[in-house]
C-alpha cells in the first residue's frame, strides 16, 4: 500500500471552506460599509465649507478665486465619481456582498442536504448489484451487506438519519451505567514510533495505530514533546472501539461510550483520558493535540470541549480518523482546530447521520481507501494511514493551514511516551 | 485691527480639505489591498474585484479633486491676503492725510507764511493716495 499513488482528496470546511469564505466576504462587506460611512461623514463636513462665513465674507475681494474654489469643491463632492458617489457605491458593495454571502451559505446548506440523498441514490444500484454478487458467490449475507455499505456509504447518512439511529443508540447507551473512568499506567514506551518525535501527519497516525495495536482495550498514549526552545507540547492518542458489548463492563470502549459520545455526552472514557493526562504531567501551559480513531475521535472532541470549559488543559488541535463528528464538532470553541480524516468508503463516520459542519476550525478531508469491507475500510493501517499520505500530498488551503498551525507538534527534539489503560469502574 | 476676517482662516480650511483628501486616498489604498488579498476565486469574485476597483479609482479621483479644491482655496487666500494688506496700508495713508490737513490749518493760523509749503506737501500726499487707490482698483 505504501507505494500507492496519492488519491484525490476532497476537503470540506476549514480555513478554505464555505463558512470561512463567507466570513471573509462579510468582513470585506464591513470594510466597504465602514468606508461608506467615513466618506459620507467626510462629505458632510466638507459641504459646510461651501457656505462657511469666512469663505463667503472674503468672496468679494477675489470673486474669481472664490468661484473657482466653490466649483472645485462642489465637483469633488457631488460631481461624477465624487466623494458622495464613492460613499454610495461603497455602501452598495457592502449590501451586495452581504447578500452574496447569505446566498452562498444557503446554497451550500441545500447542496449538502441533498448531497447524501443524490449520491446515495446514484450509487445504490451498483452497491446492490455488488452485494448480490457476493451473496451468490459466498452465500454470506453479512459479507454482502459489508460490500453494499462500503460501495455506498452516503446512503447510510440518509438511512441512519431516517431511522433516528443516533437518538436510539443514545437511548440504549443511557440504559447502561457508564460508571467512572480511571487510568492505569502501563509504563513508558521507548520503542518504535513511540520513541521518535513525529515529523508529519503520517507519523501522528502511525503513533495512534501503534497504540491501537495494543492488546489492551482502552489504551491511551500521552506523548510529551520538548521543543528546541525548551517549551513543551503534548499529544494524546485515544484508541477506538474494541468491545460492542451492550452490557455493563469495565471495558471503556464498549457501546455505552459510543452511544453517549456520538451525541456529545461526557463519558467514563473521557474521565480516564483526563486522568491519564494528569498522571503523565501535562500542564495547563502545554498546548495539547488529541488524536483519536473512531470512538476515540468522538471522545477527543468531548474532552477538548470540556477542558476548554474547565480550563484544566489547553487543547489546541484534534485529529480524528474515521470518527462520526457531525453532531459534536460544531460545539467546539473556534480556537480548537480539527482535522477529521474520513475514508470515503468507511461507513463509521456516517453513523451520526449528518455531515461534519463546515466551520473555519473544522476541516474534513476524504479520499477513497480500503478493501471494500467494513472492517478494512475503517482500519487505521489499511485505510487511514494511506489516507493521511493522500492528505499530506494534497495542496488544499484548509489542510495547509491546519498543518501549518500544528507545526510545533512536529518539530520536537525529544519525546517521552507514557501509556495508560483507561477502564470503567462502578 | 481689520474689520475683515483673517485670510489665514482660509488656509486652515484648505489644510482641513487636504486632510480629507489624504484620508480618502488612504481609505482607497486600504480597501484596494484588502480586495487584492481576498482568497475567493471565480467569475463572481472577478466581477466584485472589477466593481471594487472602479469604485476605488473614483475614490482616488475624489481625493485628487479635493486637493485641487484645497489648492484653489490657498490661491484665493493669497490674493485676499494681499488685498487686505493693501487696504490696511491705504487706511493708514488716509489717516495720515487727515492729520496733515489738521496740522496745515493750524500752521496757517499761527504762521500764514508757511501755508504755501504745507499746501504743496499736502497736495503731494493726496496725489500719492489717489495713485494707490488707482493701483488697488487695477487702474495704475
Amino acid at each position: 500500500m505504501g507505494g500507492d499513488p496519492a488519491q484525490p482528496v476532497t476537503v470540506h470546511g476549514g480555513s478554505g471552506g464555505i463558512t470561512a469564505q463567507c466570513e471573509d466576504i462579510v468582513a470585506m462587506a464591513r470594510r466597504f460599509g465602514g468606508a461608506a460611512q467615513a466618506c459620507l461623514a467626510s462629505a458632510f463636513a466638507l459641504h459646510q465649507y461651501l457656505v462657511d462665513p469666512t469663505v463667503l465674507s472674503l468672496a468679494l475681494l477675489d470673486g474669481v478665486g472664490f468661484a473657482t474654489f466653490e466649483a472645485d469643491l462642489l465637483d469633488a463632492l457631488d460631481g461624477p465619481q465624487g466623494l458622495t458617489w464613492s460613499a454610495a457605491e461603497c455602501g452598495a458593495i457592502d449590501a451586495e456582498l452581504r447578500v452574496a454571502a447569505a446566498a452562498y451559505e444557503t446554497a451550500d446548506r441545500l447542496y449538502y442536504g441533498a448531497h447524501d440523498v443524490a449520491t446515495g441514490a446514484v450509487r445504490l444500484p451498483a452497491a446492490v448489484a455488488a452485494a448480490a454478487a457476493v451473496l451468490v458467490r459466498t452465500g454470506d449475507p453479512i459479507a454482502a451487506a459489508e460490500v453494499a455499505v462500503a460501495r455506498d456509504p452516503e446512503v447510510a447518512d440518509v438511512v441512519i438519519a431516517a431511522l433516528q439511529v443516533p437518538a436510539l443508540l443514545n437511548l440504549l447507551a443511557r440504559t447502561i451505567p457508564d460508571g467512572h473512568g480511571v487510568a492505569d499506567p502501563l509504563g513508558i514506551d521507548a520503542s518504535g514510533t513511540a520513541a521518535r518525535p513525529p515529523r508529519r501527519l503520517t507519523d501522528l497516525i502511525a503513533g495512534l495505530a501503534r497504540r491501537n495495536d495494543d492488546p489492551h482495550h482502552g489504551t491511551v498514549d500521552v506523548r510529551l514533546l520538548t521543543l528546541p526552545d525548551g517549551t513543551r507540547r503534548a499529544i494524546v492518542d485515544i484508541t477506538g472501539t474494541k468491545s460492542w458489548t451492550p452490557l455493563p463492563t469495565r471495558d471503556v470502549t464498549s457501546l455505552s461510550t459510543n452511544g453517549r459520545a456520538l451525541v456529545g455526552e461526557r463519558t467514563a472514557y473521557e474521565q480516564g483520558v483526563l486522568a491519564a493526562m494528569r498522571q503523565a504531567g501535562v500542564r495547563q501551559s502545554d498546548d495539547v493535540m488529541l488524536i483519536g480513531h473512531s470512538e476515540g475521535g468522538m471522545v477527543a472532541v468531548t474532552t477538548a470541549r470540556d477542558t476548554a470549559a474547565s480550563g484544566e488543559f489547553n487543547v489546541t488541535h484534534i485529529i480524528t480518523a474515521g470518527a462520526p463528528l457531525g453532531l459534536t464538532a460544531g460545539t467546539l470553541p473556534s480556537r480548537i482546530q480539527v482535522l477529521a480524516l474520513e475514508n470515503a468508503r468507511d461507513v463509521v463516520p456516517h453513523l451520526d447521520g449528518v455531515a461534519n459542519p463546515d466551520e473555519p476550525n473544522v476541516t474534513t478531508a476524504s479520499s477513497a481507501r480500503g478493501d471494500s469491507t467494513v472492517h478494512g475500510d475503517h482500519d487505521l493501517r489499511q485505510s487511514y494511514l494511506p489516507l493521511a499520505r493522500d492528505v499530506e500530498a494534497a495542496g488544499d488551503r484548509s489542510i495547509r493551514d491546519f498543518l501549518a498551525g500544528s507545526r510545533d507538534f512536529l518539530r520536537a527534539n525529544t519525546v517521552e511516551t507514557r501509556t495508560f489503560q483507561v477502564q470503567r469502574r462502578y | 485691527m481689520s474689520l475683515l476676517p483673517d485670510p489665514a482662516t482660509l488656509l486652515a480650511i484648505a489644510d482641513r480639505i487636504a486632510g480629507h483628501a489624504a484620508a480618502a486616498r488612504a481609505r482607497a489604498n486600504a480597501l484596494g489591498a484588502a480586495v487584492a488579498g481576498a482568497e475567493w476565486r471565480g467569475p463572481a469574485a472577478d466581477a466584485f474585484a472589477w466593481t471594487a476597483y472602479g469604485v476605488l479609482s473614483g475614490l482616488h479621483r475624489a481625493g485628487r479633486r479635493l486637493d485641487d479644491a484645497a489648492d484653489a482655496l490657498r490661491r484665493h487666500a493669497r490674493v485676499v491676503s494681499a488685498l487686505v494688506q493693501e487696504l490696511e496700508r491705504l487706511a493708514g495713508h488716509t489717516l495720515g492725510l487727515g492729520a496733515d490737513i489738521g496740522r496745515t490749518v493750524e500752521d496757517a493760523l499761527v504762521s500764514p507764511g508757511s501755508l504755501v509749503g504745507d499746501g504743496r506737501e499736502l497736495l503731494g500726499d493726496s496725489a500719492g493716495l489717489v495713485v494707490d487707490v488707482g493701483d488697488l482698483l487695477g487702474l495704475g
